[in-house]
């Protein structure tokens, strides 16, 4: 009886023991991580839809005082169109999903790039109230995307470690068998800028 | 091999200086360029507390000497990211920067306050109000009105203006008192610090003031508490300019 006693109270803090090196082993901290690089990506499409909700607006006023630039406001009404055809599920976006996504998202940022640009020739557009809003809100944004976009990369980064360091990965491959994800690649979007290089008109 | 590992040594150091580091947080206003004037210093640091223990928001004004070539989204981000200003909850920090040689400003606002205070907002604080002021040279008034707009758009009730002068009687009646309260604070720090110098230094400003308000019995406006971020989160929010 009393020997029986004393098995289950080894057999407990065996229980215990594994346990808690398990929590130290990963078996929070990988799921805590998976959630965090998910949250870090809707982040990321929440504030790119922000972006695409701005244009339409940006897009009226800029006509109003450079009605003539056509081909530039069509390109970002076009880039806006397609980008916006493009979403992802955070939670189970492939990574040839989240290629076309930044494609298609870095399309827009040129187009939108080369509106900024001409702009640059109308005084009275730049003086325009509406115009100095609509510009401020889509700086917040573009710096918005910029540091989500940093953060997810930083998850991303802390995910992998998880699943590819021990003692952690030894847990990931008894427990969770995830899969290293792959990093957030800003040259998919930088891409689409050196393959157009920007017209020059003299 | 010893001159190679000088020459290693020396170009680590180069290149840890040439990085953009974010000060300590020692108090509501880090003056790291000495943009600010004495007297706005105080009063600005007086009302920023007055405004935090109202439960408001968090504000914190920040000045470096240089961005040492970044952006300065990316330098108020860092910094807002280690400071935490604002609430966990809340997320009330907010965040007034300025860069002397590179002549930026920034406006970092804590998501919670992104409702009251968005881009928008904080782009004609920096054009309209601050940015006209530094042109003329004045760049501490500029940082005062930055932080008074900024309250303004916060707590429409809130009376800068009133505290500010109350907050400056309140300092000039506590003044006549400061030489009793210096000396008290040396016998103070003489009797208990002797053995404790790294404590005191861990300790740093929030500790030293605090004992200031202790002392004095001044309460919120003499100096009171220490200083540090609550937690609060920053997504970006907030716009940036320059003079």
């Amino acid at each position: 009886m009393r020997k029986k006693n004393l098995s289950n109270v080894f057999i407990t803090i065996a229980g215990l023991l594994v346990a808690t090196m398990l929590t130290g082993c990963g078996m929070q901290s990988i799921p805590q991580a998976k959630n965090q690089t998910e949250a870090a990506l809707s982040e990321i499409t929440n504030q790119y839809k922000r972006r695409a909700d701005l244009i339409p607006n940006l897009v009226q006023v800029v006509k109003g005082y450079a009605s003539h630039e056509k081909s530039t406001l069509e390109g970002v009404i076009q880039a806006r169109a397609s980008a916006t055809q493009i979403t992802i599920d955070p939670s189970k976006a492939s990574p040839q999903d989240l290629a076309k996504y930044q494609q298609a998202q870095g399309q827009l940022s040129q187009a939108l790039g080369r509106l900024m640009m001409i702009t640059e020739n109308y005084p009275n557009l730049k003086a325009d109230a509406n115009f100095r809003d609509l510009q401020a809100q889509l700086e917040g944004t573009e710096n918005r995307v910029t540091i989500a976009r940093q953060r997810y990369i930083e998850s991303i980064q802390q995910f992998n470690n998880l699943v590819t360091v021990p003692p952690t990965s030894w847990t990931n491959s008894i427990l969770y068998r995830h899969e290293k994800m792959p990093q957030w690649d800003v040259t998919a979007e930088e891409k689409v800028q050196n393959e157009k290089p920007p017209e020059v008109k003299l | 091999m010893r001159f190679w590992l000088t020459s290693f040594l020396i170009f680590c150091g180069l290149s840890a200086n040439a990085k953009f580091q974010v000060p300590e947080l020692t108090g509501p206003v880090v003056d790291q360029a000495r943009m600010l004037t004495a007297h706005d210093e105080r009063l600005l640091e007086d009302l920023i507390r007055q405004f935090q223990n109202s439960g408001k928001a968090q504000i914190q004004v920040l000045t470096v000497p240089t961005l040492d070539g970044l952006p300065i989204e990316q330098a108020s981000i860092q910094v807002v990211d280690q400071w935490k200003l604002g609430g966990a909850k809340t997320d009330n920090g907010l965040l007034i920067m300025v860069s002397e040689q590179d002549r930026k400003i920034r406006i970092e606002v804590g998501q919670g306050l992104e409702g009251v205070i968005p881009d928008v907002i904080a782009k004609r604080i920096i054009e309209d109000v601050m940015v006209p002021l530094f042109r003329q040279g004045s760049p501490s008034q500029g940082i005062v009105i930055g932080v008074y707009q900024s309250m303004k758009r916060i707590d429409e009730n809130f009376n800068a203006e009133g505290n500010m002068e109350e907050a400056t009687v309140q300092r000039k009646r506590t003044s006549a008192g400061k030489g009793i309260l210096i000396f008290l604070a040396i016998l103070f720090i003489l009797a208990f610090g002797g053995g404790g110098r790294g404590r005191r230094r861990g300790l740093g400003w929030g500790a030293g003031a605090g004992a200031f308000g202790g002392f004095g019995g001044g309460g919120g406006f003499g100096g009171g508490g220490g200083w540090s971020g609550g937690g609060g989160g920053f997504s970006g929010g907030g716009s940036s300019g320059g003079w």
